[in-house]
């Protein structure tokens, strides 16, 4: 029996019986960026089956003593010229197969499982590490070996490849704190259905507690509550028998009649849901579905017999002891007002769109909007569509907020993608594009190119869009580990699913999930590449390889074509590029912050010359360099290893800095929040309020100072006239105290005035409240966080 | 044995209570009925006021209206002189080191007013017969108020040169008048130092320590310290100055302080003057100051007094609570 062995990118999809990957899919190095979570895969063929495992010791197949394979990830980095072992940064999981429409074993499942029989002959482990932000080495070795057995035989070493890894001292942030706009759809009756829990129960919760684990790690936004019963009919899941598939959704409100025939609605799973979303930081946004738009009132009916949209809603009638539904506009109107009252006192109406699928008539859209108005009673209703029909997004999408467009419509509307972006910005909205059962290119089916999982972060920074919708995230056939094929003429393989219900519970994540999760991990660089070295130059190499976007064209009925380049070495290289530009970049950059840090006022001229010369604009240097520096000094003097004295020259330093780039360049002047600083009348004490002034210009406030010994007329007259956010007063002397009650009198004076915070040697919280200001701080640190909160920055 | 014979500690310890310290001065114009430069520039109003302070808000110190821009005023510098407070410093015009070298020391017996300062505090020595209290700006602060807290602090790191020269003069300033006023009769000479409470310990030991010891060493009478504001970073070092006293603010705990101060160093302070004796009831600063003395009630090295200045409009029924409570508070 013979072994093959190759390391290959994470890209690299391997599909059993097919050729052994060529030389230019082998791995031999890799760098990564400090948070950033990379893999690759170690592909393993052989002459007959075996078993492999990544137990650390001994494991056996149920087969007993046939050709067994130890897989063994050390990796070690050198400190000082010492070896240290970093292996616990890795991890190693084997790579199980499911079967593709065509009947070819694709591997994507990450498996939990130590050990598996390789039937096929072939197979894929995967190797996966991230680096935390506060490790210290610069690289290390990453060594993969694999020791073979048979029956009583000492086991024997018979691969081990060393891999290089560079890591870069670049931090890449979360992808949930990226401006990504990730917005999966959430089945959670199929993922109960998965383990046969009963819906919304304690069991229920737990399990989508694991989901929203995951969906957390790719950076989901939205929550998403079905507030009706089986809005989409189930896709007429009860046409297909084979690997059958139970795809209706239920809603999350208990709805009942009282005995009087009146509504009530039991919240609790509602409210659970979204505290839960709430945790995993995913209820930026909430999205109702099932009340606009519904599915397939020709096949599956509708109960209602005076409202076309096919609401279903089921109710338990206390006078009947049984469930019925709805039949009437009339009781679906009672409901919804009942159900927009609960969000509105969650205080989540602001942020709740309302979701519609795919839709095509607009009379009946408009009908449904009729009826949501009504219900919502005044308050302001906010839509949100997955649009594929361009005569529905020719004559409605202006209405709509939030929008999120089919690949062939991003296709069809690609030259006023911007203007589309800027419309739902002005509405607070989002723009996404989505791929679902159509088209072919750039999708994440079993059959497609791995790398186009991973190429949705990329494409999206290309489109200039906020982010990515998928309408599942986890829906299964009933043997989907066998084979995922479901409804093939319409849905490839893959279509429906990112991950793969466990024993434990918890989901499986995929190689395309993977690959979606690098993507995005990509997608926050080049937004970093964007905005450091402009869009312009971003999108002409990126039209090197997706095409350029004119060439993006759409195919009748359900296609596009479009010229994307499907090697990862293409891709792997503009990202190199971007790295070590973003690098050069933040060198510069962080010169400049030291400067200040050091109080370098002598060469911080010439340092911002050398930052603009290497082509780093000038509000850059503002902002990342100067600025950045002084919020370091701010931390510095918290932390009392700065005093006083350091913080006036760090600023003087700063000072220095923003005067010669005003001078010589049109930088913008801080958008933030207004402040009027002012040490009150009969008080010359001027060092707290100069330090306060300080700390407030290096987070970004603007600040008018009005010096000290102010009358609180004139503090009052400036900060009405200027506009201010808030007024800070300070005083030294308890004498002058009251002086800050006088400006607070003659503000209430004025509807919508500025906030007033006060501070000073001789103040203390109490007395803040007594004469009615809005907050104190004992010093200028906890001012500017204070005022932070006041002004919801 | 008279307090003039005893140490401040002895003179505190003198009695089975609580001794207290007030610091009061405006709170006295109202009963002379006159304003702040009346009572500077007459030796007779400065007894009167003391006088009647003792009478009204009897303590265990006497003390003259407090005069901290002596120095400031006597230099020639803009003052803004309210009629009912103290006076502030308008400009801060010594900003180079040719300006540091430009000033001549005052000389207590014949600059400004200094002279009718020395003989005001010699009048109310003479005729109350209780220990002296004067509060003197420390020289760190009088060089704040000559070159600007800003422009001093950035000199520290860009010109130390300049600044140990005008702390030279400013030392020796003080110096000169401090060993006047104790000539006249002071008991007790507080020096006071707000303008370091900025200062990182590194610059407070070498800035403000060596220089207030030189006057500590060149004084015979008690002598003290008060910082206003948070001083934990650097109480280690105000301990180790040449005093037999400190007096803190009152956002120091001193619960957490008091533990800290060496037996034979008093600790006054720090009853809150605004938000207790300014702002509350006379029940509620009874309350507070029996619990205050009752913490305190292991230290015998307690003295107590107010954070800082009162608030000129005070209630004189909240301050005589305080010194009252204070001081019939038996230590046993």
């Amino acid at each position: 029996m013979s072994f093959d062995f190759y390391v290959v990118d994470s890209s690299y999809k391997h599909v059993v019986g097919e050729p052994q990957p060529s030389v230019p899919y082998i791995l031999s190095k890799k760098s990564v960026l400090k948070n950033e979570e990379f893999g690759i895969q170690l592909l393993i063929y052989s002459t007959d089956s075996f078993f492999v495992h990544t137990n650390k010791s001994l494991n056996l197949s149920w087969r007993g003593l046939i050709d067994n394979l130890r897989i063994q990830i050390s990796a070690t980095a050198i400190s000082e010229a010492c070896e240290i072992d970093i292996s616990q940064y890795f991890s190693a999981n084997l790579i199980e197969t499911v079967q593709d429409d065509n009947g070819k074993w694709i591997s994507d499942i990450i498996s939990d499982s130590l050990g598996l029989d390789c039937h096929h002959k072939e197979q894929a482990v995967y190797v996966a590490v991230k680096f935390p932000k506060e490790i210290e080495f610069s690289s290390c070795k990453l060594v993969i070996t694999v020791h073979h057995s048979q029956g009583y035989q000492s086991e024997s070493a018979i691969f081990e490849q060393e891999i290089p890894i560079e890591i870069i001292e670049y931090s890449l942030e979360e992808i949930v704190d990226s401006n990504f706009y990730m917005d999966l759809w959430q089945h959670p009756c199929n993922w109960a259905r998965a383990y046969n829990l009963p819906y919304y129960q304690d069991a229920h919760f737990d399990l989508i507690e694991k989901y929203f684990v995951e969906l957390q790690k790719i950076g989901q936004r939205v929550c998403d509550l079905i507030i009706s019963d089986f809005p989409w009919a189930g896709q007429r899941c009860y046409q297909v028998m084979e690997n059958h598939n139970n795809l209706f959704e239920f809603n999350i409100i208990g709805v009942s009649k009282d005995h009087d025939g009146k509504i009530c609605c039991d919240f609790s799973a509602l409210d659970r849901y979204i505290q839960l979303a709430e945790k995993y930081r995913m209820a930026d946004e909430i999205n109702l579905f099932g009340i606009l738009g519904n599915w397939d009132a020709r096949d599956f009916g509708n109960p209602l017999v005076d409202y076309a949209d096919p609401i279903r809603i089921q109710y338990k009638d206390a006078r009947t002891g049984q469930y019925a539904y709805f039949t009437t506009r009339s009781e679906v109107l009672e409901y919804l007002r009942i159900v927009f009252d609960h969000l509105d006192e969650l205080g989540i109406w602001e942020k709740t769109l309302i979701m519609s699928d795919e839709p095509a008539n607009i009379n009946l859209f408009e009908a449904a909007i009729q009826l949501i108005d009504e219900a919502a009673d005044g308050r302001k209703i906010q839509l949100k569509c997955a649009i594929h029909d361009q005569k529905f997004f020719d004559k409605y999408s202006h209405h709509i907020q939030s929008l999120s467009l089919n690949t062939c419509e991003v296709a069809n509307n690609i030259a006023s993608m911007d203007s589309l972006k800027e419309k739902v910005a002005e509405n607070n909205g989002t723009l996404t594009w989505y791929s679902c059962c159509f088209p072919t290119p750039m999708n994440i089916f079993l059959k497609s190119p791995l790398i186009e999982s991973r190429l949705i972060g990329w494409f999206t920074s290309y489109l200039n869009m906020h982010g990515f919708l998928r309408w599942s995230f986890g829906i299964w056939p009933q043997n989907v580990f066998e084979s995922a094929s479901y409804k093939p003429e319409k849905w490839a393989a893959g279509d429906m699913f990112f991950v793969y219900p466990s024993k434990n519970g918890a989901p499986l994540s995929s190689l395309r999930l993977k690959n979606m999760l690098f993507g995005l991990q990509d997608f926050i660089l080049l937004e970093k590449a964007k905005n450091a070295f402009g869009r312009e130059w971003l999108e002409g190499k990126l039209s090197t390889l997706f095409g350029e976007k004119s060439e993006i064209k759409f195919v009748p009925e359900r296609e596009i074509s479009m010229s994307h380049s499907l090697e990862w070495k293409d891709y792997a290289n503009f990202k190199d590029e971007i790295i070590r530009k973003l690098l050069t970049r933040q060198k510069h950059l962080e010169t400049i912050s030291s400067a200040i840090i050091n109080m370098d006022e002598e060469n911080i001229i010439s340092l911002i010359d050398e930052a603009l010369s290497n082509n780093i604009p000038a509000f850059d240097i503002y902002n990342e360099g100067l600025s950045e520096g002084m919020l370091k000094v701010t931390e510095l003097f918290d932390e009392r290893q700065f005093f006083v004295s350091e913080v006036i020259v760090c600023a003087d330093t700063l000072y220095k800095g923003v005067k010669y780039l005003q001078e010589n360049y049109p930088i913008t002047s801080s958008s933030g929040p207004k402040i009027v600083l002012a040490v009150v009348e009969g008080d010359l004490h001027e060092i707290g309020k100069n330090v306060v002034k300080i700390m407030f210009e290096a987070a970004g406030f603007r600040v008018i100072d009005m010096g000290q010994n102010v009358s609180a007329q004139e503090i009052v007259d400036t900060a009405l006239a200027e506009n201010a956010d808030v007024i800070g007063l300070s005083t030294m002397m308890t004498t002058t105290m009251p002086k800050m009650e006088e400006v607070i009198k003659l503000l209430k004076q004025v509807p919508n005035h500025p906030k007033v915070i006060i501070g000073g040697g001789c103040i203390n919280p109490n007395y803040a409240k007594t004469i009615g200001a809005d907050g104190y701080s004992p010093n200028a640190v906890d001012a500017v966080k204070l005022v932070k909160k006041l002004v919801e920055v | 044995m008279n307090f003039r014979d005893m140490t401040l500690l002895e003179y505190i310890n003198s009695e089975d209570r609580v001794f207290f310290l007030p610091d009061m001065a405006t709170n006295g114009l109202k009963f002379l009925n006159c304003k702040s430069y009346d009572v500077y520039t007459s030796p007779q109003k400065q007894l009167e006021l003391a006088t009647k302070m003792n009478q009204e808000f009897e303590s265990d110190f006497i003390y003259s209206f407090c005069d901290g821009a002596i120095f400031c005023e006597t230099l020639g510098l803009e003052l803004l002189k309210p009629d009912y407070d103290f006076p502030s410093v308008m400009s801060h015009p010594v900003r180079t080191l040719e300006d540091v070298q430009k000033l001549k020391v005052p000389d207590p017996y014949s600059d400004g007013r200094m002279p009718t300062n020395l003989q005001s505090l010699g009048l109310i020595a003479n005729n109350i017969d209780k220990p002296l209290y004067v509060s003197i700006q420390g020289p760190f602060t009088l060089a704040v108020q000559l070159a600007g807290a800003t422009h001093l602090l950035r000199s520290i790191i860009r010109n130390p040169e300049y600044v140990l020269a005008l702390l030279e003069f400013t030392t020796e300033t003080v110096l000169r008048y401090a060993t006047a006023v104790n000539k006249v009769g002071a008991m007790y000479i507080s020096i006071s130092e707000p303008g370091t409470v900025t200062l990182s310990p590194k610059n407070f030991e070498k800035y403000v320590v060596p220089r207030v010891n030189r006057i500590f060493d060149a004084l015979t009478c008690w002598k003290g310290m008060h910082i206003c504001g948070d001083t934990s970073h650097f109480l280690d070092l105000m301990l180790s100055c040449n005093l037999h006293a400190v007096s803190l603010d009152q956002i120091m705990d001193y619960n957490v302080v008091a533990p800290k101060i060496p037996k034979d160093k008093v600790l006054i302070g720090n009853l809150d003057p605004i938000e207790l004796v300014g702002r509350s009831s006379p029940e509620k600063i009874q309350s507070v100051t029996q619990t205050f003395c009752e913490d305190m009630r292991p230290y015998n090295n307690f003295l107590c007094a107010l954070g800082c200045n009162c608030l000129n409009d005070t209630p004189d029924e909240n301050l005589r609570a305080a010194i009252q409570t204070a001081r019939g508070f038996s230590k046993q």
